[in-house]
């Protein structure tokens, strides 16, 4: 393959683990259409630091973002916990108020620049290879590469870090509360990583396959295992592979990258969600269930 | 006032196609979004908006034309084939309904996206922005749009009230529908299809952004005012239409102020005042309890103690000193004078000169008290064998929760007479 | 243990790359918008190919590349951007090649004062300045000097065809101005729902006005609504202009309005804006979409 292929099938590889291993834990706590609210709530954050920068290609605008990105997660919260809503509802009202006032924003005061969110949300992983990160006069490799990358390492080290904290917050709360252990905290932890996460994967791929690789990967895990790491090490695998098989797809359909990654992925998840021995619509095909032995009581 | 009065009665022709246009639509939004609300799918409005961009791509291919009509059956079919796609994954599989919301969300708006680059490729005619011409803004209504909401809002209603309680049963007990004989698919199918047909309209007029909000929003405001599922699609739809006429009103007042926004923004205020204020579930309200229940939990500890003192003493309504209570039990001097205020309040306790003395109302209060806590204990101890040191604290918190009912229950899982008092039995130390 | 081995196999296998380099296409010029294309290819002989990204009908603000889109970058050696940011991220990135490719944005030629800005952003540039058949002019005069130093074979026949199709643009315009002159003055407003047409109205003497700005994202409200229904029956316009890539929704509601108060303004017909007709339309070349939209204000507002 040649070098492009190869970046920007690393560059979708490294999205779809940083999302993935973020999806996991996102998906564990039925909250799978974060990634989507996010997307719609980073707008005002946009255009507030546009109108602060002056300046398009600020990077500002990502820290905006970034912000507003956190916030919106801290208002679910909020409304979750203290309003005690419905956790669906509580993300519905948030991001389309935080969306609206993003528009509101636009019209008042930029309407008359393109300020297209576009220029932060809509990323395009083809044109990955094209953005070199120059020091002086040294091309050190596509710049949004070393973003994912290194974003990838942060999130998995805190997550190493973090992993028995949010393991137990994810599966059991209660039990988590009863033994004291802060679940607010490390529910904050994990939000803001997602929230950071996103808005620098925003950036580099687009919207769509954002959202896709922080759902649909830890649902197929889902369907395969309940035990935490091997739902870890499921996700990494078929993000690989719908990097992979997603780029080559996508050129020889001549069509939209990302959007074939995130449809190899969904192909991925149905056959699962068929052919899977203990939950699948084959499962009466497959499934033989073990004779129990009864202990007499 | 003038603006405000031109406004009300609807004389610009463009405010009334949009304030009777986004009444119409509100309320039909509201209505559909309360049944999402109830089977905590929400945000199906959003994904299915999202499914419907592959339906208008074939659409277009097929039609070569960008003519809405043929637009919008692309849509609906798709947006139909997402709900059904969602439906297969939490029915048949473990999947829950979030996630097949963002499963279906992604997996065919990716879907859509990748149609879009081969008809831009290809040349198909103009075929720009085909993704976001289908997606319309507020203000601009005409009244073609007031005659399709009108008719939208008309088979809406007819239809919640004509299968109210089915619709009611398919969103808490399906299963009882069944065995009652009653066609669960066909009900489904239903709700599915008003929920179609109301996003499809909806998005054509005022975007996607507005329509989720307009199905999520008005029931969750809703709810925090009342459990009575009439009660609450009654609320959401005035919500709904609240909204509505506030968003146009305010867009009306300036330039560059976008109506549908604004809708929203009408919105999450009366979301916000419902969650503070709302009797019951509202923020002010159960911070109000909670004062409510603390005072009282001071007064009746306040008179508890002063009951224990006149226990050992001859004459029952003894004038107790300040400095005679104080050495029975330690009180910080804020939160003396505020218990004994609040004991005073309720008439177990009145004020003499230097010192109190009980009531007879209070004289009863401070004795069950005293023979809750005890009787807590011994329930602690004989039947959760807790450790005797621990007894104490939980009685302290329980005595003042413990309803006759419940007093009487423990009586008969202790086996013990109507006449059971403390000094009976045997005393736990504290 | 065994699971991070097998990730780390599958890794192997998937990414065993033997790279290849890309050659890059030496008679080419790559352009990204289908007006720029047509301009370019007016600009050079058949030798050198004018290779066009996003094709007619096409909206530069939504246009999405393919894999091909990318080969074609990668293999470009001759790059001309519209230039004031219209293809947004697309023509960031694109910039940035400028250290192996020659990257041209055609709009940077003109001067300062010439781009219309709105006041207080720096970045708030209009970039239609296409719609100004003599800034075009001016710009292909400029773009010539670095077509004939990269290209130094074709030299003479790029002056050549320049110098044609200068001279075909300045008789253009001539035509455009007859063209709209027989518009009376009181009816000299067009007014369309998103803001592409200033420099063709400060070009050819018109008044301009529409619902949104030049964003996208902006959205208009009811008072911007009754704001230009009161204007479009005071001022009697006759008609108004739907634009080939953005909705017609609002401008029907403003019509519907004007007509029940008693003014039937008409909707002159579809404008081309940001990309070309398409092939078999008289609008699939850029004199050919400048004339089209002469032609279809004139007729409208004749009356």
């Amino acid at each position: 393959m040649n070098m492009d292929a190869f970046y920007i099938i690393l560059t979708g590889t490294f999205v779809a683990w940083l999302c993935g291993i973020l999806g996991v834990f996102i998906v564990l706590r039925k909250l799978s259409m974060l990634g989507d609210a996010i997307s719609h709530a980073v707008l005002p954050g946009i255009v507030i630091a546009y109108l602060v920068s002056g300046d398009r290609s600020s990077p500002l605008l990502f820290i905006g973002a970034a912000l507003f990105g956190v916030a919106v997660t801290v208002l679910i919260e909020l409304l979750t916990k203290k309003a005690a809503m419905q956790s669906d509802a509580s993300v519905g009202t948030s991001f389309t108020l935080f969306f609206s006032v993003g528009i509101i924003l636009v019209s008042l005061l930029a309407s008359r620049v393109d300020i297209d969110a576009d220029c932060v949300l809509h990323g395009e992983i083809g044109l990955v290879p094209f953005d070199r990160l120059y020091w002086g006069d040294v091309d050190y490799g596509p710049r949004q590469l070393w973003v994912i990358g290194i974003s990838l390492l942060v999130v998995s080290l805190i997550l190493i870090k973090a992993y028995k904290g949010l393991y137990l917050t994810s599966f059991n709360s209660e039990f988590a509360a009863s033994l004291g252990v802060g679940i607010a905290g490390w529910h904050y932890l994990l939000m803001s990583s997602v929230s950071l996460a996103t808005v620098v994967s925003f950036e580099a791929v687009g919207a769509i396959l954002v959202v896709g690789f922080l759902v649909i990967p830890p649902a197929c895990a889902w369907l395969w295992s309940r035990r935490l790491n091997e739902m870890i090490f499921i996700t990494l695998a078929v993000g690989l592979v719908s990097a992979v098989a997603g780029y080559y797809i996508a050129v020889w359909l001549d069509s939209s990258i990302a959007a074939t990654m995130c449809v190899v992925a969904l192909l991925l998840f149905i056959i699962s969600f068929v052919v899977n021995p203990r939950h699948g619509v084959l499962k009466k095909w497959i499934y033989k269930p073990k004779h129990r032995q009864y202990a007499p009581m | 006032m003038e603006d405000f009065l031109d406004f009300m009665t609807l004389r610009e022709p463009s405010v009334r196609y949009v304030v009777l246009s986004c009444i119409l639509l509100g309320a039909a939004a509201s209505t559909v979004g309360v049944f999402g609300f109830l089977r905590k799918r929400s945000l199906v409005g959003e994904t299915v908006a999202h499914s419907m961009l592959p339906g208008i791509g074939l659409a277009f291919i097929i039609s070569g034309s960008r003519e809405p009509i043929f637009l919008v059956t692309g849509a609906v079919i798709t947006g139909w084939m997402s709900m059904g796609f969602m439906n297969w994954l939490t029915n048949r599989g473990p999947i829950k309904i979030d996630l097949a919301l963002a499963i279906t969300l992604t997996g065919f708006f990716a879907i859509g996206i990748g149609l879009m680059t081969y008809i831009q490729r290809g040349s198909f005619g103009d075929h720009s922005g085909l993704d976001h011409y289908i997606f319309g803004r507020a203000a601009a209504m005409k009244p073609d749009d007031i005659r399709v909401f009108g008719g939208l809002a008309i088979f809406v209603f007819i239809s919640v009230l004509l299968l109210f309680k089915e619709f009611m049963g398919i969103c808490f007990n399906k299963e009882f529908l069944s065995v009652l004989g009653l066609p669960v698919r066909f009900l489904e199918f239903a709700i599915s299809f008003l929920t179609i047909l109301a996003i499809s309209s909806g998005i054509k007029a005022v975007g996607i952004v507005l329509m989720a909000a307009l199905m999520i929003i008005p029931a969750a405001a809703a709810r925090y005012w009342t459990g009575n599922l009439r009660w609450l699609l009654t609320l959401a739809i005035a919500f709904g239409i609240i909204a509505g006429i506030g968003g146009a009103y305010i867009s009306f007042q300036a330039h560059s102020l976008p109506t549908g926004p604004f809708i929203v923004i009408v919105l999450a205020t009366i979301t916000a005042i419902s969650v503070v204020f709302a009797p019951e579930k509202g923020l002010f309200s159960r911070w109000a309890r909670k004062r409510r229940m603390n005072r009282r939990v001071a007064a009746e500890n306040f008179v508890k103690e002063l009951y224990q003192i006149l226990e050992k003493k001859t004459e029952q309504y003894a004038r107790i000193s300040k400095t005679e209570f104080l050495k029975h039990v330690v009180y910080e001097r804020e939160s003396f004078f505020r218990s004994l205020r609040w004991a005073v309040a309720r008439g177990w306790i009145v004020p003499v000169v230097d010192g109190m003395k009980i009531t007879e109302k209070g004289l009863i209060r401070g004795r069950e008290l005293n023979r809750l806590h005890r009787l807590w204990e011994i329930y602690l101890a004989r039947k959760a064998h807790t450790p005797l040191e621990k007894v104490h604290h939980s009685a302290e918190i329980i005595e003042h929760i413990l309803t006759p009912e419940l007093e009487a229950e423990i009586r008969i899982e202790l086996d013990l007479c109507e006449n059971f008092s403390p000094q009976n039995e045997i005393h736990i130390k504290a | 243990m065994k699971k991070t081995g097998l990730l780390i196999a599958m890794c192997a296998i998937l990414f065993s790359c033997n790279t290849e380099v890309a050659e890059t296409n030496k008679d080419s010029i790559l352009t990204t918008t289908s007006i720029l294309g047509d301009i370019l290819r007016n600009m050079v002989p058949e030798e050198i190919e004018v290779i066009n990204l996003m094709g007619p009908g096409t909206d530069p603000h939504l246009y999405k590349a393919s894999p091909s889109d990318y080969k074609h970058i990668r293999e470009a050696g001759f790059i001309v951007l519209a230039g004031l940011h219209l293809e947004g991220k697309m023509a960031e990135v694109i910039s940035g090649l400028d250290k192996e490719k020659e990257v041209q944005e055609f709009a940077s030629f003109l001067p300062k004062e010439q781009i219309i800005n709105s006041d207080g952003f720096a970045d708030g540039n209009d970039p239609h300045m296409w719609m100004d058949v003599e800034l075009v002019r001016y710009c292909v005069l400029k773009l010539r000097t670095d077509l004939v130093q990269w290209f130094p074979e074709h030299s003479q026949k790029i002056d050549l065809k320049c110098e044609e199709y200068i001279n075909k643009l300045g008789r253009l315009n001539r035509e455009v101005l007859g063209i709209l002159s027989k518009v009376p003055a009181e009816n000299r407003v067009i007014i369309t729902s998103h803001d592409a047409l200033n420099y063709f109205a400060r070009a050819y003497n018109y008044e301009v006005r529409s619902l949104q700005g030049f964003s996208t994202a902006a959205d208009f409200g009811l008072k911007d609504i009754t704001v230009l229904v009161d204007y479009i029956i005071e001022r009697e316009v006759p008609a108004i202009f739907v634009e080939n890539i953005v909705s017609d929704q609002a401008l029907k509601a403003v019509q519907a309005a004007c007509a029940e108060r008693g003014f039937a303004v008409k909707l002159g017909g579809s404008l081309y804006t940001d990309a070309l007709g398409m092939e078999s339309t008289k609008a699939s070349t850029y004199e050919g979409m400048i004339r089209m939209n002469a032609i279809t204000i004139s007729r409208a507002l004749q009356n």
